[in-house]
């Protein structure tokens, strides 16, 4: 009874508040993109993403799904970063938009299909990596990391279902190793439920979002990727095992 | 050298490129799902097979087909048989 009521709220609104913020958005891209120039353009269209995310999370979702993040409040990191994410909900791109940064997401085909939000993503310059080669990917994303902008990325490259982390691709870790950016896992919980993988019906439950600590560049910038890659899945399995055991 | 020298050579590129515990080290062991392999990781089993083996291998086809561990058990034997690799 709670899931149908919150669906039956929470669609609508989806499609009433997409239409009217990207509606909203249209003016101050034009704006900016008219008087500032295009770097300062891409800012605000990914500060808008985000607005539109936590939107989403926090006042469409309320109070039928909780998101408790940990962490988050410590404050920026100190430049460019890369995170990284585990993911087993297709809700998690929206879930990680309380991270205060300037960020795009590293995603694959799907995301670039929805109406309206692929579009922005698009625009915002997200990196679609089965449609890069890793030179192509590298060269771009350190591009972003140079001009300050971290990269969000799911290595496992496809959601999980179940409590295990699966083996990770490692282009995110080889771009932040020859970048010289941090890594900060992240480490999400309870998504999987809250939209289930094949469903597109929410329920009702709580998100958990940590935010474990950063990996120094000089503390992996001689380890092998592969080396790397299965140090930070082990750091995030940890994780969710004591979230989830 | 014989097969079983040959597939103990392979285990230990596992071992020394990639950390792999010798218990997931079996035959059947799929190189991507089970052993955690990407494909920029096979460029480096690739350097790593070169070095152990003092062989070329990097433009040969055969790669492609590897999927598991066996497959590459397998490369190495047909490549000591084709006399690619010189013996110890």
């Amino acid at each position: 009874m709670r899931k149908t009521l919150f669906n039956l709220i929470f669609y609508p609104l989806l499609i009433i508040v997409t239409i009217g913020m990207s509606s909203f958005f249209f003016f101050p891209v034009v704006i900016t993109r008219s008087f500032f120039g295009v770097r300062r353009t891409l800012w605000v269209v990914r500060q808008l993403i985000r607005w539109y995310a936590l939107v989403l999370m926090r006042f469409l979702m309320f109070p039928f799904v909780r998101i408790i993040y940990k962490d988050f409040e410590i404050g920026k990191e100190p430049g460019a970063c890369v995170y990284v994410c585990n993911h087993r909900s297709s809700a998690d791109g929206f879930f990680v938009a309380n991270l205060n940064v300037e960020y795009v997401q590293v995603v694959g085909n799907w995301p670039f299909k929805v109406p309206v939000i692929g579009w922005i993503a698009w625009v915002a310059g997200y990196l679609n990596v089965q449609k890069m080669s890793f030179l192509e990917f590298e060269a771009t994303a350190r591009q972003l990391l140079q001009e300050n902008v971290s990269i969000i990325a799911f290595p496992e490259g496809s959601r999980t279902t179940d409590r295990k982390v699966h083996q990770f691709r490692g282009s995110a870790f080889r771009v932040a190793q020859k970048a010289g950016v941090p890594i900060v896992p992240l480490c999400i919980s309870g998504n999987q439920k809250v939209l289930e993988k094949g469903s597109w019906l929410f329920t009702p439950g709580t998100v958990y979002l940590h935010k474990l600590p950063m990996i120094h560049w000089e503390e992996f910038k001689d380890l092998a990727p592969f080396k790397l890659k299965n140090m930070v899945r082990k750091i995030i399995q940890n994780e969710v095992d004591k979230l989830e055991l | 050298m014989d097969e079983e020298q040959l597939k103990k050579l392979v285990n230990e590129v596992f071992e020394e490129s990639f950390e792999t515990n010798t218990e997931h080290l079996k035959a059947d062991a799929m190189i991507f799902e089970d052993i955690g392999l990407d494909s920029l990781d096979i460029v480096d089993l690739v350097v790593a097979l070169q070095k152990k083996f003092k062989v070329q291998i990097r433009d040969d086809e055969r790669i492609r087909n590897i999927r598991t561990l066996g497959d590459i058990y397998q490369f190495v034997i047909n490549l000591k048989d084709e006399g690619h690799i010189p013996e110890a």
